[in-house]
């Protein structure tokens, strides 16, 4: 390019590219911005593009250069950016997106829940036959407190009111959860180890509190909100070794690629799994310690929330109605 | 130079942007760390003095169940939803990474969306293993584009914030009006007046001298060292301008 026509060109644009920069920099307040301002921001965009790659060509590595690539790059980021539209994606995500994952993610559950029911069973068998291994996943007061026939769950709401347990539960059940899944990326060995690890507690515990013929009023706490607490540990467990999975064969993908598809679609899930620990929190915290709830309703309120999460997670509450009709 | 990402738009350009090491990452963070816990401290600080002398009551905070929960919960908010709430509301930055001029980009050079951001930061809790983010400092040490695990699950950069500022674009205009000269020799002069006070002064008047040879331009009369200094800055102002013709 000659001088004169390199000259012509700059003096040409650079009005265009000041203009544009002015109107990015008044793009705060997106949904007052006129819109012929909205257009002349994609046209002037488009046009930026050609003089980007001319000025590469014709001043490689030039303060005009890069300013011209940082503008693009802005006004870019500006145009492309996702509507902030929250209530319509979170509709699209738990009605339609949560389904597709639940039903990719279905055997890899039943894999992540056999194991989990495994491990439970070996925890009982452990300490049933040598109760003294309690002591690995037990503190000395729980210990104590059983073997004088106490739970350690009696009287705790006069220890700690409902709101507070029902918040550090809630806590624990999501960092739990987000372990689970998160432990994943060490090639899914510290998911196996999370859910390996609770299952082998969970049963223990009840091996233990059988031995003081505790373990029908142990079972009477956990059943109200225990379905869907556990339930989710091992949807978040299925999430983790997923992404296990990916990273030890990613098939057509990356590694990169394949693990960053397997956290996509298991972070979907986990939104809504989240959503359910706040309720299993709450019936944690008022409903399970509470003795002014006979067995039967807590039965009621943990199997019928389960089946809401189920229902929820395969998508089959969005269709009852509509099947029903077309009927 | 700071390593380089080069990403290919939707309209066919091509444009770079600079990757935030470990030592840009990890200043942004420990900034946003103190921010988060002295917002923290300064709610629970003023929880207990409201009590304490608008009430006349002295409760022990950290037994009293009511009120415990009117202090560390909102607390415990501020401090650990300060990242992925920021993020999302500043649009990939925090006050720490505005400070430190990063900001999180994804891999089209773009504002993640809202998934990605708390995502990345539900990955904390592996890069935060053991502790001191060791995990995170490592993979980000030896990583391609300096990521840590939380930003290769999202699909996230961290780059240094580059705008064209208004001074940019102003020099870019003085380039189109400035006939007199090629603009690449311009470009030469725009550079080193940019980067003059970084520079040792023997090494830019040399380079300046160079600069002029190169232009055909008459070096400023040769007089004391401090004074000559002076003159070629000058010298290249004027001409950077559009004054000396």
């Amino acid at each position: 390019m000659s001088q004169h026509a390199l000259q012509t060109w700059l003096q040409t644009r650079s009005g265009h590219w000041q203009r544009l920069n002015d109107l990015l920099s008044v793009q705060k307040d997106k949904k007052s911005q006129p819109l012929d301002e909205v257009l002349e921001i994609v046209q002037e965009s488009r046009a930026l593009a050609r003089d980007v790659s001319l000025a590469q060509n014709v001043l490689p590595n030039s303060n005009t250069s890069r300013a011209l690539e940082a503008l693009f790059a802005r006004s870019d980021d500006v145009i492309y950016r996702k509507p902030q539209a929250f209530w319509h994606e979170f509709k699209k995500l738990i009605v339609i997106e949560v389904p597709q994952v639940m039903a990719d993610l279905r055997n890899t559950f039943i894999v992540t829940a056999s194991l989990f029911i495994l491990t439970a069973i070996a925890g009982w068998l452990l300490v049933w036959n040598y109760p003294e291994m309690i002591s690995l996943f037990a503190s000395t007061t729980m210990v104590d407190q059983v073997q004088s026939g106490k739970l350690w769950t009696d009287d705790l709401l006069n220890v700690t009111p409902s709101s507070v347990l029902s918040l550090s539960i809630m806590t624990n059940n999501v960092v739990v959860s987000l372990f689970a899944f998160v432990l994943g990326a060490f090639y899914g060995i510290g998911t196996l180890y999370i859910i390996g690890m609770n299952g082998f507690m969970l049963g223990g515990v009840f091996a233990f509190t059988a031995h003081y013929d505790l373990e029908g009023r142990l079972f009477n706490f956990i059943i109200a909100h225990g379905v869907v607490e556990l339930t989710v540990i091992c949807l978040a467990g299925a999430a983790g070794i997923r992404l296990g999975e990916a990273l030890i064969r990613p098939g057509d993908r990356s590694r990169v690629a394949a693990f960053q598809h397997a956290v996509g679609q298991a972070g979907k899930l986990l939104v809504v799994v989240s959503i359910f620990l706040v309720g299993a929190g709450l019936i944690e915290g008022y409903v399970s310690p509470n003795d002014s709830y006979p067995f039967a309703s807590r039965v009621v309120i943990g199997l019928g929330y389960g089946v809401l999460l189920l229902t929820v997670l395969n998508g089959s509450i969005w269709t009852f109605g509509k099947s029903k009709q077309s009927r | 130079m700071d390593d380089q990402i080069t990403i290919q738009s939707a309209d066919a350009a091509e444009f770079s942007l600079a990757i935030a090491g470990a030592g840009s990452r990890s200043y942004a963070f420990l900034l946003d760390w103190h921010i988060r816990f002295v917002v923290a401290a300064a709610w629970i600080l003023l929880v207990y003095l409201v009590l304490k002398f608008a009430n006349g009551t002295e409760l022990d905070l950290f037994t009293d169940s009511a009120w415990s929960s009117v202090t560390w919960i909102p607390a415990l908010l501020v401090y650990f939803l300060y990242h992925p709430v920021l993020e999302v509301l500043m649009h990939g930055r925090t006050p720490g990474k505005r400070m430190a001029g990063v900001r999180i980009v994804d891999l089209n050079g773009r504002t993640p969306g809202t998934g990605a951001l708390i995502l990345r930061n539900v990955f904390r809790l592996v890069d935060s293993l053991p502790s001191l983010y060791m995990v995170g400092f490592t993979v980000c040490l030896f990583s391609k584009n300096s990521v840590r695990i939380g930003d290769m699950a999202a699909g996230t950069i961290l780059i240094k914030e580059q705008r064209a500022t208004e001074k940019d674009l102003q020099q870019v205009s003085m380039l189109a009006n400035n006939t007199e000269y090629a603009p690449e020799h311009l470009e030469l002069i725009n550079s080193l007046l940019l980067r003059w006070q970084d520079i040792d002064s023997s090494k830019r008047l040399a380079l300046a001298e160079k600069i002029f040879e190169k232009m055909r331009v008459a070096l400023p009369p040769q007089t004391a060292a401090h004074q000559y200094g002076k003159s070629v800055y000058e010298k290249l102002m004027a001409i950077q301008q559009g004054e000396l013709s």
